[in-house]
């Protein structure tokens, strides 16, 4: 069992095994050794770090296989249901888990999350994305027509 | 009013600087390399959308490492050879393009019969749209469209007395068919202008026995090199019909030829082994023209010299006994030969000027006979008719065209330079319907035989026909199903299966009328030869054979809909021009909104206006009567400053009215362009749907063009204001700047050449 400390100073315990999907931890485990002291994360808050151990829990008998991802064209935007429900929470969340996922270097989490993130963005048309993600238009007009003139061809391509 | 300012004044700053709320905009937050990762899970259109929504994400998008993530995440790995050498966005625009049109293309198939007979041998022009089809077992060939299966009256006969014989071997290209008849003697129908048709012409010497190999190279013209069962290789000269050198020194028939014009002759015999004659062909048919003079053949017979001859330079021989060659491809620029021998699971490389073996290519899985190899040989095309060719093919994809002026190498050594250097690939089929991809050019590691990139099981039978090229693998097998493969993931793009009915009096265990026997394709046509018919299938976007709207512009360009591919280069062109002239307006109204500000301020500093606008409200309040109107706070001030503002206020007024007016019309454009968001093509015909994009509320677009005479007016209107929000009064110059700035950004301007550069190089 190892121990966990998230960044609000609450403690998790977890499997060694479950806490091992973090290459982060893998790392520190096999650098410090055997050792009853809790593992600090000051980069992940109590409620995110619960919903990493939560995926990793249910993930633990996943194979730990780099290369797995060639050949399958769909696995570039689907996603396994539980994941699916996993990953329905609000942006804030969201973009935690991803950060938390990146520091603690759980790559699959981390290829999930950005699977979540790239299906909101799919399909959607310029405005759509600002709204969907709050984000605020900067562009003047001149670059902003620069841009499209230049997309011109791809987008006639791509229409066709 | 005071909160109103406010707020659009933070607005107007988050606006012009792109510092967006950190409250609300979490995707903005995170670090870019997650970014980068979560767009290189976007297909091409929304990667463009993406790049439009903000600075942030436009400055990631336009790295063209994004587009290679991007790229590799879609298919699974760098591709062995590149489309588009240009970028990495235009390689995976194009080929997703060019995929979705093989996998989804809805375009016509066509099945037709040229009533000759099996066909053995297929050459097609895209270009102008005809082909040849020809068969050995009746000497007979056919001239068809591939377009619409019509096939022209009249067949074109090997023999002299258009007798339906059989013969030995044939061979076509583009201006001449050659026959190899059993008697050992080679006659050759020439394409002429004259209506009566073709000109069959006999060679006058012969060979000993049946002809069995025929080649012709496209730069030694006049020439034809043929090889016979008497293991004699000739080369004639078909102007005066005469044999013009004989090689000698195999010890068998003559399997197969290849012609490098200017180097080598090669040729695979029945026993297994290839020879390599070492000689410069141009240079002996010019000696043999300039001995002989163009005399015909009977003129004096006495003095016609022997033909030159020769003995082969180099030869391989067989890996094992009791094999015949079936097939060489010769690779002409690093000079090696890939043989592959009948009843043989092993390919073998040999380097053809010293005759070492190279490389063995097996696939280990399988212990099947390898039927047919092919490869990519696009690339090593160095004669001036095939480069020309394969640059009209490419003309269908526009942007290629600039690539291959550069000539084929150019792919080679800009590739390097983005370190994704092409593979080539060597495609094997075997009687079991493998298909293995091979890399032509790996190393063996200590003599073992190189394994394929990737084995896929293909068919049900032998596979007997390979097409590749960069984007596709086309596969035909001896049932006549042809299949499309997507070469980087080995996937199944598309089946062109060859329904027959079943009770259709036919012979099904004729291997000759289901097989097919080959294939030629371009980036969006396929031609092949499957038993007696032939099967085209067209997917290029506006479904049509490109050379027939060439030939007949006026019909075809009235039918289509969309618009022909010059149109809308046309329609680019356009936009382009408009919107040049669009912004030289923008331009100079940005110059009279800086001089107005100038004037405005007469020509005072920002410190001294704050200072002067300070004095104002301080006056006014010391007054003692701060007025419930606005508008009515300036008229208090000191006599002689009086007249001035006045002056500016109706200055002010008229520019803000102006820019409201602008405003409104491209409001009103750019409603009218919302109306159907998701088809850009069409859009393209608009002439003001450059601004279906910018579909934001107008509120804010009419504070980006506008910032600074709004909040100029605003002050100028309200100076008690003023002192409450100080930061304000630096505001408008500051976007002044950074609107020029934005204005004159170089790389935009280089964005906009290359669109221009991109519509030109189509005329």
């Amino acid at each position: 069992m190892v121990q966990l400390l998230s960044s609000d100073n609450e403690t998790f315990t977890v499997d060694k095994q479950v806490a091992e999907r973090s290459i982060l931890i893998k790392n520190m485990l096999e650098d410090v050794g055997e050792s009853d002291a809790p593992i600090p994360l000051p980069n992940v808050t109590a409620k995110i770090l619960k919903k990493v151990i939560d995926w990793c829990e249910h993930h633990r008998g996943d194979p730990v296989s780099q290369q797995e991802e060639i050949n399958d064209r769909k696995r570039l935007t689907e996603i396994d249901e539980w994941d699916q429900k996993f990953m329905e929470v609000d942006q804030e969340t969201l973009f935690e888990i991803i950060l938390a996922a990146n520091y603690l270097d759980i790559k699959p989490l981390l290829d999930i999350g950005c699977k979540t993130v790239a299906n909101m963005i799919k399909g959607k048309s310029p405005e759509e994305i600002r709204r969907t993600f709050n984000i605020v238009n900067d562009f003047t007009p001149e670059v902003r027509q620069f841009g499209i003139i230049s997309h011109c061809y791809f987008l006639a391509m791509l229409s066709t | 009013q005071i909160c109103d300012m406010s707020y659009s004044s933070s607005n107007i700053l988050t606006a012009t600087y792109g510092y967006s709320n950190a409250n609300n905009c979490m995707i903005n937050n995170v670090p870019m390399e997650i970014l980068i990762h979560i767009f290189a899970r976007l297909d091409p259109i929304s990667l463009i959308y993406a790049s439009q929504v903000c600075k942030l994400w436009r400055h990631i998008v336009r790295d063209d490492a994004c587009w290679r993530q991007g790229f590799i995440a879609y298919f699974g790995a760098p591709p062995y050879k590149r489309v588009a050498s240009d970028s990495w966005k235009s390689e995976y625009v194009l080929r997703t393009h060019l995929h979705r049109k093989w996998e989804k293309g809805r375009g016509t198939v066509l099945v037709f019969d040229p009533k000759i007979g099996a066909l053995d041998n297929i050459y097609v022009n895209f270009q102008n749209s005809w082909m040849l089809s020809g068969t050995l077992n009746r000497a007979m060939a056919t001239k068809s469209d591939p377009a619409t299966g019509k096939t022209e009256r009249g067949f074109m006969f090997g023999h002299e007395d258009a007798l339906p014989m059989a013969v030995s071997a044939m061979k076509m290209d583009s201006h001449q068919i050659v026959w190899g008849h059993y008697s050992g003697y080679i006659t050759i129908t020439t394409k002429t202008m004259s209506t009566n048709g073709r000109n069959l012409k006999r060679l006058v010497d012969f060979h000993d026995g049946p002809v069995t190999a025929l080649a012709t190279s496209p730069s030694l013209h006049s020439a034809v090199v043929s090889g016979g069962h008497d293991a004699i290789v000739k080369i004639w000269n078909i102007s005066t019909g005469r044999c013009v050198a004989n090689l000698l020194g195999a010890r068998s028939e003559i399997v197969k030829l290849l012609v490098d014009s200017r180097r080598r002759i090669i040729a695979g015999c029945a026993d297994g082994s290839v020879l390599s004659w070492n000689l410069d062909a141009v240079t002996i048919m010019a000696e043999a023209r300039m001995t002989n003079g163009n005399r015909l053949a009977y003129d004096i017979p006495e003095e016609r010299p022997a033909p030159y001859s020769q003995f082969p330079d180099v030869g391989i021989a067989p890996p094992t006994a009791e094999v015949r060659v079936k097939d060489i491809l010769y690779d002409d620029v690093r000079e090696f030969v890939v043989v592959h021998y009948t009843d043989s699971q092993k390919i073998f490389k040999h380097e053809i000027t010293t005759g070492k073996c190279l490389a063995v290519f097996e696939n280990p899985s399988s212990t099947a006979k390898v039927t047919c190899i092919q490869w990519d040989k696009e690339i090593e095309s160095t004669t001036e008719e095939e480069v020309g060719k394969a640059g009209t093919d490419k003309r269908q994809t526009r942007h290629r065209t600039d690539i291959i002026a550069a000539s084929n190498f150019s792919v080679l050594t800009s590739d390097e330079q983005l370190a994704t250097p092409t593979i080539r690939v060597l495609v094997s089929g075997d009687e079991n319907g493998n298909l293995c991809l091979f890399n032509m050019d790996a190393e063996p590691v200590l003599s073992k035989p190189v394994i394929p990139l990737i084995s896929i099981q293909g068919h049900h039978t032998a596979i007997s026909a390979i097409h590749i090229d960069a984007c596709k693998i086309v596969t035909g097998s001896n049932d006549g199903w042809i299949k499309i493969w997507d070469p980087i993931s080995g996937e199944n793009i598309k089946i062109l299966h060859n329904k027959i009915p079943r009770n259709a009096p036919i012979d099904r265990s004729d291997i000759d009328l289901f097989a097919v026997k080959s294939i030629v394709c371009t980036d969006y046509i396929g031609v092949a030869a499957i038993g007696n018919q032939i099967k085209t299938w067209d997917f290029s976007p506006d479904k049509q054979l490109l050379s027939r709207r060439k030939l007949r512009p006026k019909k075809s360009n009235t039918g289509n809909i969309h618009g022909t591919r010059g149109q809308l280069q046309a329609e680019i062109h356009k936009e382009v021009r408009e919107s040049r002239t669009r912004l030289a307006e923008e331009r100079k109204a940005m110059e009279e909104a800086t001089k107005t500000i100038q004037k405005m301020t007469l020509g005072l500093s920002e410190q001294e206006c704050l200072d002067y606008a300070l004095m104002l409200s301080a006056e006014a309040s010391a007054q003692g009567s701060p007025s419930t109107v606005p508008q009515a706070s300036p008229a208090p001030a000191p006599g002689n400053d009086a007249a001035p503002p006045d002056d500016e206020d109706e200055a002010l007024l008229q520019a803000v009215i102006a820019s409201l007016e602008t405003a409104k019309k491209e409001e009103e454009n750019s409603v009218k362009d919302e109306e159907n968001p998701s088809s850009s093509y069409e859009h393209f015909s608009d002439a003001k749907s450059i601004n279906y994009y910018e579909d934001e509320d107008v509120e804010k677009t009419m504070e980006d063009s506008w910032p600074s005479i709004r909040t100029a007016s605003k002050r100028a209107s309200n100076p008690a204001v003023v002192p409450l929000s100080p930061e304000l009064s630096t505001a408008p110059s500051t976007t002044a700047r950074y609107n020029e700035q934005e204005f004159i950004d170089d790389e935009d301007d280089e964005e906009l050449q290359y669109v221009l550069k991109l519509s030109m190089g189509q005329v």
